[in-house]
């Protein structure tokens, strides 16, 4: 049998098993939404940690961090830094949020926002955010699981085929089985990512330099600024420590009020099991340091890799491994995209449904109904990212810039919702409108950009000046109804 | 008093993040330069890997140590 064939096998395989997997979870939690979408706010510590570990890891990081440290060297530190430190608000406002949501049966992000500042339109416009956010993420998945496809079959399947049997499975089983389905799979699929990360960052410089020491004095010699803090820039030249704090302060900011991850805090049993997770969670993220050891490896023994997200894949298949392993390999790089893409477009549909359609279309809509509506619009989104990845000629790498810098004007908000009784609703929606417009300038006009500070943190300056100083200009709201939040 | 050990906390996870940026990471090249090569790593990583270790210690250890406040 010829190689490619055993690998095509093994990832086949393991998307079969992910379906089943997936397929399996389902039916065991009730029939609405509170079920679809939160659980029956039921998940214990072992699946909330794999949920939250393997939401992150996403094609992003599995192809994209190799490709950072193999081109820009030490600027790819700073996804150390955010993913360790990224949860830890978490700790701080999760268990508040956790008692509001069985309080008064959120599920959602902007329902909590929605009831706190008795507006429909902070609704609508954080439905808006998010799913501008996500559709960029969710098609960025789906490329990289055409990607792996083409790669495992030697170019004889096309990246649309490989992106549409992957995003096939995700849907049916996101469909069938919601949040319960996400987070089975994300388990099996987080014990898959670790196993190999571990086994590869050992691995690969074991085999070309004799260790990982070795692997780093040759490049200490050989290319010192690669390794000297911040590192490069996309050009080669050095980056800035604006360009590489800003990266570290945006993502930190950002990464707790994506709503995907804040959405699981009402998945969770408990505030213990919540915490502990937070808790817990950088170890799973201390894995990222060996898929950034794969990216070294690759510096000095295949150069001029082009695109440098392909660095990964390219070594695995130049260095003669056994097919089986090759097919492992594909099917972590697949259940990296599959695990980040399966909670995107549960929550995108979720939001959209909850936030959108009933807040402004149908209020009047029914529990089973509206679950229905959701299942159908996971299906949609699907479809829509699906034909931005194979279709469209948007220009993805500005959308999904923009989505960090937006999804980042939330965390302002949020802590305002629940620590700043003064804080109105029109001060939250003018700061957001502002931050997200002004992330959107910064991004568009180069000059405008200073030290190459990310625009989003620009944003966030411009939406704490606008929450702060609106919020002060209009009247207070009814302070009973406030201290149910700041309280809680 | 958990409401002032949390805010403790909150502190020194502001000193952790401001460590991890500018003026901090660069303040010195003994941090962020490419050598020495420590356990293996060079410095540069050692200091990021390091503070990350710290947090999660710092977080464990605030769990343990209080239960985290309440346990509903």
């Amino acid at each position: 049998m010829e190689p490619w064939v055993v690998v095509f096998l093994v990832t086949v395989g393991y998307l079969g098993l992910s379906l089943a997997v997936g397929l399996l979870s389902g039916g065991k939690t009730s029939a609405g939404t509170e079920g679809y979408v939160a659980g029956d706010r039921a998940l214990g510590l072992l699946v909330l940690y794999f949920v939250m570990g393997a939401s992150v890891f996403s094609a992003f990081a599995f192809l994209g961090g190799p490709g950072w440290a193999y081109s820009r060297g030490a600027a790819a530190y700073y996804i150390l830094s955010y993913t360790s430190l990224g949860l830890v608000p978490m700790y701080f406002f999760g268990p508040r949020v956790a008692r509001l949501g069985r309080r008064f049966g959120y599920v959602t992000q902007a329902e909590l926002f929605a009831h706190r500042y008795h507006s429909r339109y902070l609704s609508a416009l954080l439905a808006l955010i998010s799913l501008a956010a996500f559709v960029p993420y969710l098609t960025l998945q789906m490329q990289g699981a055409g990607y792996v496809f083409s790669i495992v079959t030697e170019g004889r399947m096309p990246v649309w085929a490989g992106g549409a049997v992957t995003y096939a499975v995700v849907l049916l089983y996101v469909f069938r089985a919601g949040v319960m389905g996400i987070a089975w799979t994300n388990t099996f699929q987080g014990i898959l990512m670790m196993g190999l990360a571990w086994g590869l960052g050992f691995y690969l410089p074991y085999r070309l330099y004799g260790g990982i020491g070795p692997m780093f004095q040759q490049l200490a010699d050989a290319a010192p600024a690669m390794l000297a803090a911040p590192g490069l820039d996309p050009t080669g030249a050095p980056w800035t420590w604006g360009g590489y704090s800003s990266a570290v302060a945006i993502s930190v900011f950002g990464f707790s009020v994506w709503p995907h991850y804040f959405m699981k805090i009402y998945a969770a049993r408990s505030i213990r099991t919540l915490r502990h997770t937070v808790v817990l969670y950088p170890t799973f993220a201390f894995f990222l340091l060996p898929i950034l050891l794969i990216g070294f490896s690759g510096v000095l023994a295949f150069p001029d890799v082009t695109p440098v997200d392909t660095i990964l894949p390219t070594i695995v298949t130049s260095l003669g491994l056994p097919a089986i392993v090759v097919g492992l390999f594909c099917a972590g790089a697949l259940a990296a995209s599959m695990s980040s893409g399966d909670a995107i477009v549960h929550a995108a549909a979720s939001v959209l449904i909850k936030d959108g359609y009933r807040v402004l279309i149908q209020p009047s809509i029914g529990d089973i109904e509206e679950t229905r509506l959701i299942r159908w619009t996971v299906v949609a989104i699907g479809a829509i990212a699906y034909y931005f990845a194979v279709a469209s000629e948007v220009s993805l790498v500005l959308l999904l810039l923009l989505s960090y810098g937006f999804i980042a004007q939330i965390f302002p908000a949020l802590i305002a919702a629940l620590y700043w009784r003064r804080s109105t609703p029109i001060g939250v929606i003018g700061g957001l409108v502002v931050g997200c417009v002004v992330t959107i300038v910064w991004n568009l006009a180069p000059s405008l950009q200073w030290e190459q500070i990310h625009p989003g943190v620009w944003g966030l300056g411009a939406n704490v000046l606008v929450l702060v100083s609106v919020s002060r200009a209009t009247p207070q709201m009814d302070p009973a109804h406030v201290e149910e939040f700041v309280a809680a | 008093m958990p409401q002032t050990r949390l805010r403790v906390l909150a502190v020194v996870f502001a000193l952790l993040f401001i460590a991890t940026i500018w003026p901090v990471y660069p303040l010195s090249m003994l941090v962020s330069g490419a050598r020495p090569v420590v356990l293996g790593l060079p410095v540069s990583l050692v200091y990021v890997v390091g503070l990350s270790v710290a947090s999660f210690i710092v977080l464990l250890a605030y769990e343990l140590g209080t239960r985290g406040g309440d346990d509903s």
